[in-house]
């Protein structure tokens, strides 16, 4: 088994790059962020994958109320923005644009604990930021061009197998399946299912599947499951996750989907009827139908 | 006692000792990249933002345990590659807050983003939108997020 490379393959962008080594850290996308990825170059020069992860038994429990993540102690005070000023932030950047999905990894010193998840990327598309030349290569010979100029760094050993809840929790959540079972027929008559499909049609999908739900339903398995992967326990975590999370898009009218506005002669009408001008809630006998819905998750 | 769980022991330790140097209060600056051309700048569209009730830079308990699953992410890895210095994972604290941020603007609902309740934006400015989200125009504010730098300090 070879080493893992995570640590030389930073390296590498680090020098690539010309940062301070302890700045750096390897990539990032929005959607796989919080995913710690070691990468590892087999014999073939095939590249594999491990997840690190957190571990969510630590540290213990003994934490005060509101201290925020379970550790003690710790208070986040005010969180400021401030415009860059020309140029800060354009150097050196390197942005790798990936197909399948398109998601983005940086190569930034900004990007300190993010590490990217690699998998499924077929062609790593990559922007000189400096130069504006973009080209295009196959992800492994782009990784294999950076390893090769990697050297090993000191104290970087292979670390020993460990239950790894957050890859499991990443890959069930990329890869689940569900349905949405909303039993019962509304008052108007209809089924509640059939409801939700007039819905969907007006463009108000409320049963979307987005990656925004997927990514709700990774962290709570994660919190739940803390260092013991259980598939079985996981689905059940997952199959309540996708239930809140639809039920959010009520409460909270979109969340992650765009959901077309009212008409405004049906929206004066709920309300001088005195009912819910809520995109999707008139009663609120749907929204009950769905917090009761059945998820099934495969 | 097997070696995985003596590891984890271990590095269950190390993790335990590092983390009570967290205590305190951290400051996050987060610079935004510059807009360009006339109009607001980035920085200039989240306080008018707050200004209005909507203040997309709130910390809540919801943003805290966010940073703190960075850190704690950030410091495993650490370990687990026998780092001496671990302090490079107090900039996931910075970098959980971030990415907490950019996720308000991709989950902003017409009330807000789920943690942060917000007034609703006007009927006449919803229709002219086209959609009720607050926060959520062309999205090139949640994009500048996303190519922020972020820097956490202690206070």
């Amino acid at each position: 088994m070879p080493p893992p490379v995570a640590g030389m393959l930073a390296g590498a962008l680090r020098r690539r790059i010309g940062m301070p080594r302890s700045r750096v850290r390897v990539g990032v996308t929005e959607e796989t962020f919080g995913g710690l990825v070691e990468m590892s170059l087999r014999a073939d020069g095939t590249i594999t994958t491990t997840g690190i992860g957190g571990n969510r038994r630590l540290p213990p429990p003994s934490t005060p109320a509101g201290a925020g993540g379970g550790i003690g102690g710790f208070r986040l005070g005010a969180v400021r923005v401030r415009e860059a000023a020309v140029g800060e932030l354009a150097s050196p950047l390197t942005r790798i644009l990936t197909r399948r999905p398109l998601r983005e990894l940086h190569t930034d010193p900004m990007e300190a604990s993010r590490v990217a998840d690699l998998r499924g990327y077929a062609l790593v598309r990559e922007v000189d930021f400096a130069t504006g030349v973009a080209q295009q290569h196959r992800e492994a010979d782009f990784l294999r061009r950076i390893l090769g100029q990697a050297v090993p760094e000191a104290g970087e050993r292979a670390a020993p197998e460990m239950p790894d809840v957050a890859q499991e929790a990443q890959r069930f959540a990329t890869s689940m399946r569900f349905a949405v079972s909303v039993p019962g027929r509304h008052y108007s008559g209809l089924a509640n299912e059939e409801l939700l499909t007039i819905l969907a049609g007006q463009g108000r999908d409320f049963l979307a599947d987005t990656s925004e739900l997927r990514v709700h339903v990774r962290e709570k398995i994660e919190d739940a499951l803390g260092t013991d992967w259980n598939e079985r326990e996981a689905r059940d975590i997952a199959a309540d996750a996708v239930r809140e999370w639809i039920v959010q898009r009520f409460e909270r009218q979109g969340v992650d989907v765009d959901l077309a506005p009212l008409n405004d002669v049906y929206r004066r009408w709920k309300s001088r009827s005195r009912y819910s001008t809520m995109i999707g809630i008139k009663t609120g006998a749907l929204l009950g139908a769905v917090k009761r819905a059945a998820v099934r998750v495969s | 006692m097997s070696m995985t769980v003596r590891v984890v022991n271990r590095m269950q330790q190390r993790l335990e000792d590092f983390a009570r140097q967290l205590s305190g209060t951290w400051a996050i600056e987060i610079t935004l990249p510059a807009r360009g051309g006339q109009g607001p700048t980035n920085a200039d569209l989240v306080e008018y933002l707050k200004d209005g009730d909507r203040d997309f830079l709130a910390v809540t308990n919801e943003m805290r345990t966010a940073a703190i699953r960075v850190f704690k992410r950030s410091a495993v890895a650490l370990i687990r590659h026998h780092r001496a210095d671990l302090t490079p994972a107090f900039d996931g604290i910075g970098e959980g807050v971030l990415s907490h941020i950019v996720q308000r603007f991709r989950r902003s609902g017409s009330a807000g983003p789920p943690d942060v309740p917000m007034r609703a934006l006007s009927t006449e400015y919803a229709r002219r939108k086209g959609h009720s989200r607050i926060g959520v125009l062309s999205g090139r504010l949640r994009l500048a997020f996303g190519d922020a730098r972020v820097q956490t300090r202690r206070r």
